[in-house]
């Protein structure tokens, strides 16, 4: 565990060796009326090639503004992140997103949601990872279908495939099982796992659940509220590949244990332990 | 059913009570006065149609630019959307008049008041639809690099369609109710001008007549304009 005072960086450090680093990073909102909301203020964070990283905190802490200025859609006002080593200043094409809702295109077929990122980067699905991918996630044979024949779960799964299509290097999720069902949830996540298995890269998921965090992750980071900081960061020490019957584990509680009590400490007990 | 009930009940009550014909005719005296008034129904109809016709595909002209305009910046939007709002709150009956003076008594002025209503339903209904799409797939598509011109045509005016589509519902069958106000003020032909003539004839059923093919011609044009609508977007109604 790491407590938020070991994670200052020296000017002379920054960006440097780190995968994805968020260095003093600080946004500043204007409001309607002209006055200022701080979403965070000196934030620091840094994501490790491959990890599967679960931010946890409470309902409008910044994380999806967090999330935006690492793929580089919102340029921090102050601060700065850096992906291996060089400075985000304009959109990742190299990252994947995945939102809350599935936000398929209703007009198109599931195969043509997912190419969606291939056309808008004018490539083409060369190695047709588009079939392979479909086949990963279990919507092999559903590929002509319109999303609105799909149920939540498989419209999310199609989601999945779109912001693996072009082979990005990160994975970014905001709360992508945020709308399902409980069990559609527990398949979602499983099958994330095998997925990441299988196609292994950095993923930065959000979640309200704890126990679907302590469930995913290598690194568990609980966020304070407005203005954002580290609460705490849990390493989850479980071998992977997870298997359900961890989540049975009496260390399994004590993660989610821990993890509720730095919630509640600091928040008053804002979030939901699902 | 109920339509051709009430077209009975209406043919008997008129022949029972002997309501006078210029006061109110029957069916069977409205369809006897189209027959005689013989082959020039179809030159006022046709005067009508395409004035109808022409003020709406300018309205589509007019109003698809604006609406990408009034989405893409909130400046324009600031600027345009006042203007439109002033034009829509002068009453086009007052305003026939004037277009009279302007552009004399042809064609032209009933153009440009079926255009003045159509336009309105038009511009408004395709800006909120370019503005539909979620912030999120707009994020998953600026995070690609998406061009602006990519965000358009693969996002915003897909998913406007349903939108534009059912402003030109609304604005087709205004545009014939403003040909037909323009032909009020001052015109030689169309099926407004008709009704004008005949009733300052007392010819009440020709005057009917006059307005059942101005009310086939707005069906038929609705009907015309959903059709396209559910083959450009099948899609539309079942995303739930």
């Amino acid at each position: 565990m790491h407590g938020e005072s070991n994670k200052k960086w020296g000017k002379g450090l920054q960006g440097a060796g780190e995968f994805i680093r968020v260095v003093n990073a600080s946004k500043v909102y204007q409001t309607q009326d002209g006055g200022e909301v701080e979403a965070f203020t000196n934030f620091n964070l840094e994501i490790e090639e491959d990890e599967f990283l679960v931010l946890v905190g409470p309902s409008g802490c910044g994380k999806s503004t967090l999330l935006k200025m690492i793929v580089g859609l919102l340029p921090p006002t102050r601060g700065a992140v850096y992906f291996q080593g060089t400075e985000v200043l304009s959109p990742r094409t190299d990252f994947g997103m995945v939102f809350q809702e599935a936000t398929l295109l209703p007009w198109r077929s599931v195969r043509d949601n997912v190419m969606l990122p291939i056309e808008i980067l004018g490539k083409t699905d060369k190695d047709y990872r588009a079939g392979r991918l479909l086949t990963l996630v279990g919507l092999h044979g559903f590929e002509s279908r319109m999303p609105y024949e799909l149920s939540g779960g498989m419209q999310q799964r199609c989601a999945i495939c779109r912001a693996l299509i072009h082979d990005p290097r990160v994975l970014v999720m905001d709360e992508p099982f945020g709308a399902l069902d409980a069990m559609t949830r527990e398949e979602m996540g499983r099958e994330l796992l095998r997925i990441w298995q299988q196609n292994r890269k950095t993923v930065v998921f959000v979640t309200h659940s704890i126990r679907e965090a302590v469930w995913l992750a290598d690194r568990v980071v609980v966020m304070t509220p407005r203005p954002a900081k580290i609460a705490d960061i849990i390493e989850i020490e479980f071998e992977r590949p997870r298997t359900e019957k961890m989540q049975f584990l009496p260390k399994f509680g004590e993660y989610v244990q821990s993890i509720s009590d730095i919630i509640a400490g600091r928040a008053g007990g804002v979030l939901c332990k699902d | 059913m109920t339509f051709v009930a009430l077209l009975l009940l209406w043919e008997a009550s008129g022949r029972i009570f002997g309501v006078p014909i210029w006061l109110l005719p029957t069916p069977m005296d409205i369809v006897h006065a189209l027959v005689e008034r013989g082959s020039d129904l179809f030159l006022h109809t046709w005067i009508t149609f395409y004035e109808t016709i022409f003020g709406f595909l300018l309205a589509i002209a007019l109003g698809v630019p604006l609406a990408v305009a009034v989405t893409h910046s909130r400046a324009l939007s600031n600027t345009i959307y006042p203007l439109i709002l002033v034009t829509q709150s002068v009453p086009k009956v007052a305003f026939a008049p004037i277009l009279l003076i302007w552009f004399g008594y042809g064609d032209f002025p009933k153009i440009v008041v079926a255009f003045l209503v159509a336009f309105f339903p038009i511009i408004v209904d395709t800006a909120t639809g370019l503005r539909s799409p979620s912030p999120q797939i707009i994020d998953l598509a600026r995070q690609l690099a998406a061009s602006q011109l990519q965000i358009y045509a693969k996002i915003r005016f897909p998913s406007a369609l349903p939108h534009f589509f059912s402003g030109l519902k609304v604005a087709i069958t205004l545009s014939v109710i403003g040909a037909v106000i323009g032909e009020f003020v001052g015109a030689e032909k169309g099926l407004g001008f008709l009704v004008i003539e005949s009733t300052s004839h007392f010819k009440t059923p020709l005057a009917f007549g006059a307005m059942v093919l101005l009310a086939l011609m707005s069906i038929i044009l609705f009907g015309l304009v959903a059709a396209i609508e559910r083959a450009a977007c099948p899609w539309y109604g079942r995303e739930h």
